[in-house]
């Protein structure tokens, strides 16, 4: 390299050096945290119920890594949609279904529960025109217009 | 330096170089996709090869980069500098994969043009977290592009080395660029602490390795000075701390000299090389001829020419030894070049 590039080059390197750690630093400080949404309702807020337990009740769904539970609470019921990790999709969307999805596609008559939240656990309640037991819970991805994951709901007390 | 003209002169080392790259490419994107497919079962096919196809050049600039400081830090990098511009041109293409698939992914199912929707889908430039960061993919992908373009020696040997190195240094930009297009995007997403920290030591070795390198260069650079002797060439030192068949850099006249010594004489020339400026000074006499060490071009101790039918030339310097020192002309001799 010639003497004035080699000069240039060792003045460019320690700017550009500071203005990308500069981005860097900057991008990282303000990073936002992933969106938590708790919908618990305000009588469990302070005290969520003992997740063991309600996963014993052993719903499952077809992809690993996403457990599902039941409980009650003042005479309403409620689905607790847990993900060990971040689905990976952030605009998962819940139903109840009569039917399990035959293929991609959300069956006729689901019913919207709420939205899941990256790794959060949320809980759900379930309308009252949901039978008790019975039915799918479908995990549905809009963007991508596909049943991302289904889960049985078993009769409870099985 | 080739007799007549090929696209490129391929040989075993440039065909082990080429073919290790591309093997390491493979491995790299196959285990990706392959551990991605695991670990994010729910990320599609699509999602797997942008990000592998992005992650793999990145990480492909980041080696590029620092082949150059390291091999002016460690002789013994040389090797990797041989073949540097295919490994980029390489890693444009792999940028270009992750860029064009990308694009058609988020940006071709509107009605807007992609490139337009790329450049305005996103325009909130106040805010670092949805800074508009595609643009400066974009930027960093057209600059490479054209580094890509020109990297055949036919552009070298028309745009002339200096002019070459100089549009060539936009990869500096092209790098601070890319930094800003993942911090801005994905250290805003889903980034995990291991690959925000990944990206902070490539950036630590890069700048780091060049400001280094910078530094220990900086001292041949300073202009030497001794006194003139009483014919006007300078002393340049001892002529016994110069290794046989190897040179000391000095600058004179404003740019790096290559003092050589052949038995009891000394000769100098041009540090630069003809071909992409690399350092002269850095290679031996092979066969009465200096070999530069990067690409083995090849000049003439005594009148810094080519040997046919070569036609490369660099200006030399005069040269006289007296009582174990050497003395040197600071103005070159005329130009050895041939027609
Ligand atoms: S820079 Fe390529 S041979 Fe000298």
């Amino acid at each position: 390299m010639i003497r004035s590039l080699r000069l240039a080059h060792r003045v460019a390197l320690p700017v550009l050096g500071v203005a990308s750690f500069g981005i860097f630093a900057a991008a990282v400080a303000t990073r936002p945290q992933p969106p938590i949404t708790t919908q618990y309702p305000a009588a469990l807020a302070s005290d969520r119920p003992n997740r063991s337990e309600v996963l014993a009740l052993g719903d499952t769904f077809d992809v690993p890594g996403i457990s599902l539970g039941r409980f009650e609470e003042n005479g309403k019921k409620w689905l607790l949609i847990a993900p060990n990790r971040d689905p990976g999709r952030p605009d998962l969307l819940a139903y109840w279904s009569p039917m399990k999805p035959a293929g991609k596609e959300l069956p006729a008559g689901v019913i919207l529960l709420g939205a899941l939240s990256g790794a959060a656990s949320v809980s759900l309640s379930l309308p009252t025109n949901v039978p008790a037991s019975g039915g799918f819970v479908v995990l549905y991805s809009p963007a991508d217009r596909t049943v991302f994951a289904t889960a049985q709901l078993l009769p409870t007390g099985r | 330096m080739s007799e007549h003209y090929v696209a490129v002169g391929w040989n075993r080392q440039k065909k082990l170089y080429d073919s290790a790259t591309l093997a390491g490419i493979a491995l790299y994107l196959a285990a990706f996709i392959g551990v991605g497919t695991f670990v994010q079962p729910f990320a599609t096919a699509e999602t797997l090869i942008i990000r592998g196809l992005g992650t793999c050049a990145l990480a492909l600039l980041h080696v590029i980069l620092c082949i150059g400081p390291l091999c002016r830090l460690d002789r013994r990098f040389l090797p990797l500098l041989y073949n540097r511009r295919h490994l980029g041109v390489t890693m444009f293409f792999l940028a270009f994969g992750h860029g064009a698939f990308a694009i058609i992914q988020f940006h071709a199912l509107g009605d807007v043009n992609p490139l337009v929707s790329v450049l305005v889908g996103e325009t909130r430039f106040g805010s670092i977290t949805n800074f508009p960061f595609q643009p400066l993919g974009l930027a960093a992908l057209v600059i490479l592009l054209l580094m890509a373009a020109t990297s055949h020696d036919f552009w070298l040997a028309n745009l002339t080395a200096p002019v070459w190195k100089r549009l060539h240094m936009a990869v500096y930009v092209a790098y601070a660029l890319l930094i800003g297009h993942v911090s801005l995007g994905f250290l805003q997403g889903e980034a995990t602490t291991v690959t925000t920290g990944l990206l902070a030591l490539g950036m630590v070795a890069v700048f780091g390795l060049h400001i280094i390198a910078g530094l220990r260069e900086s001292v041949p650079d300073r202009p030497l000075d001794r006194p003139l002797n009483d014919t006007g060439f300078v002393d340049v030192g001892a002529l016994a701390e110069i290794r046989e068949s190897c040179a000391k850099t000095v600058t004179l006249a404003g740019e790096r000299v290559a003092v050589f010594r052949h038995g009891d004489q000394a000769f100098a020339m041009s540090n630069v090389c003809q071909h992409q400026n690399g350092p002269l000074g850095e290679g031996r006499i092979i066969d009465g001829c200096v070999t530069c060490p990067w690409h083995g071009y090849q000049y003439r101790l005594e009148d810094g020419a080519s040997p046919p039918p070569f036609t490369e030339a660099v200006p030399t310097f005069e040269t006289t030894v007296r009582d174990g020192r050497v003395f040197v002309n600071p103005k070159p001799r005329p130009s050895a070049r041939r027609a």
